[in-house]
């Protein structure tokens, strides 16, 4: 009952907003296509487009859109549960849901949800035309397959996040200067626009601990058609999980420290 | 209070709020240099085995910085209004009977702080990743003519913003994309030879082309599609007009505003 009430409110607060504010559903389709343009244009101008898919085997502008397309889905998800706090306090609701009989941990499962389904939307948008372009109608299972993933890699992002929240609002309050730096780190470590299997391997080492990254890497893999054994397929969604698996009892833990803290000593308002 | 004085103490309230305290100069940077690694490191990808890494961290570099120019007139001088009218602040300037746009010279010195910081950092990051970036000034004159033309335009691009936004109440994401679109598309990122023809064109019908083509060409980092004194002349031309155009326009919407009061004072 709770479940489902929580997840009603969040959807007519996200719903509502995005539909009563058409910019911001302009802005969220256009997204992956803006950041493309900005990369593949730059790229071109300092090198060629051809050196890139002489290095990486696949046209540059397929290739970002679908990291651009990772970026909105993983942001989706992280930004919505990192910022929420924030966004509570600044318009000072955030004593009243720390009162609320509503276990925090569900509280924060549920906040990305329905931004996930805008991700599935996004997905369905913005990838079709461009991948039909460059690889015919295969490009429509495609789009399936890194919609499915990107999805994946989202819900399994959430214990983290989640675990994030709890640790960081924890130690030091909840700033939004720290996660301005937080936030572009994630997306390097989880190897969006920069391959995992590219990185150094210290960076590599670092990103291990975050599960999409797994998924990601299938991702690439299968776009940049790197001939990829079934087992190692299952072993890469295996470590995934179960990572995520694993800090689920973490996160609820460190939100639980986290409200114990707001209680204890107040909210700032 | 004269006038110096006020321009002293919006550049105080600035520095303070924006720089110093909860060390956000220190935070902005190190999130500043992130986001510079995640783009710029599949740049790589791009460059040629043959061409001069120099060269390459050249190019990037003076795009980054007339990147980060857009976004500065943008956000700190054409959303800050927005940002005022939020926070109820704009009301009593206005009541205050000074012009609005003094507020602008206490904040431009912060833009330009800020500004030279990202230079550093982007010069610093760039020397990592690629290679130091080639800049020799090949032409001081033109230099100095692309950089007065650029500061222009950008005042100019903030007005017409500025007055938008505080007379529709223009939101924070069509800011957004105005602030990602206007550089990909006037050749501010690559030297408009390197652009595809119908946006070779389109770049040229607009201010904001001519600055950054002359910044390059006197940096030596690339050719100018016209003869560069006519580029000269007509950069200015445009400039200058634009410059008048943003102005009216502003001092319109602002009169407007005091007549029928703001559209929207929503948070982004």
């Amino acid at each position: 009952m709770v479940l489902r009430e929580l997840l009603r409110a969040e959807m007519l607060f996200v719903y509502a907003d995005i539909f009563r504010r058409k910019s911001i559903l302009v802005m969220y389709l256009l997204y992956p296509y803006i950041l493309t343009m900005f990369i593949v244009l730059l790229g071109s101008s300092i090198g060629s487009y051809q050196a890139f898919k002489y290095r990486l085997g696949i046209d540059p502008i397929p290739f970002f859109l679908t990291a651009s397309y990772l970026v909105m889905s993983i942001l989706a998800v992280s930004d919505d549960i990192l910022w929420k706090p924030i966004h509570d306090r600044m318009l000072g609701v955030l004593p009243y849901i720390i009162i609320t009989h509503v276990r925090k941990i569900t509280y924060f499962a549920i906040i990305p949800i329905p931004r996930l389904i805008l991700v599935l939307v996004l997905g369905c948008f913005v990838l079709p035309p461009v991948y039909v372009m460059f690889y015919g109608i295969e490009g429509l299972y495609l789009t399936l397959e890194v919609v499915s993933l990107a999805l994946l890699s989202s819900i399994l992002f959430i214990t983290f996040s989640i675990l994030l929240v709890g640790v960081l609002y924890s130690l030091g309050g909840e700033s939004w200067r720290v996660l301005n730096i937080i936030r572009p780190l994630l997306m390097i470590f989880l190897g969006i626009y920069y391959p995992r299997f590219l990185m150094p391997t210290m960076m590599f080492l670092i990103s291990s601990i975050l599960p999409p990254s797994y998924i990601i890497e299938l991702m690439y893999r299968s776009l940049l058609k790197i001939v990829t054994e079934y087992s190692y397929v299952l072993e890469l969604l295996g470590i995934a999980i179960a990572i995520s698996l694993i800090y689920a009892p973490l996160s609820s833990k460190a939100i639980a420290v986290w409200e114990r803290k707001k209680v204890r000593e107040g909210v700032e308002v | 209070m004269s006038k110096l004085l006020v321009i002293k103490a919006v550049f105080e309230a600035y520095l303070k709020a924006e720089l110093i305290r909860e060390r956000g100069a220190i935070f902005a940077l190190i999130s500043l240099s992130l986001w510079l690694t995640l783009f710029l490191a599949p740049l790589t990808f791009f460059t040629r085995e043959t061409s001069s890494a120099s060269l390459v961290s050249g190019l990037v570099f003076v795009g980054i910085l007339i990147f980060v120019s857009y976004t500065m007139a943008s956000w700190d001088w054409g959303w800050e209004l927005r940002w005022l009218l939020y926070q109820g602040i704009l009301e009593y300037i206005i009541a205050s009977g000074r012009d609005i746009l003094i507020l602008y010279i206490g904040i431009i010195p912060i833009s330009l702080i800020w500004l030279a910081s990202i230079g550093v950092l982007a010069y610093a990051l760039l020397t990592l990743l690629m290679g130091p970036p080639l800049l020799t000034v090949v032409n001081p004159l033109i230099l100095a003519i692309g950089s007065l033309l650029l500061i222009l335009v950008l005042l100019s691009y903030a007005l017409i913003l500025g007055g938008t936004t505080i007379a529709t109440g223009t939101s924070g994401p069509v800011i957004e994309f105005i602030s990602w679109i206007l550089p990909i598309a006037t050749g501010g990122l690559t030297p408009l030879l390197n652009l595809p023809e119908p946006l070779r064109l389109f770049a040229l019908c607009t201010p904001f082309s001519y600055p950054a083509e002359l910044i390059r060409y006197a940096l030596g980092l690339s050719k100018t599609v016209m003869d560069i004194w006519l580029e000269c002349i007509v950069g200015l031309t445009y400039a200058l007009l634009f410059f008048i155009a943003g102005l009216t326009y502003f001092r319109f919407q602002l009169r407007k505003i005091l007549r029928e009061g703001v559209k929207s004072v929503a948070i982004y």
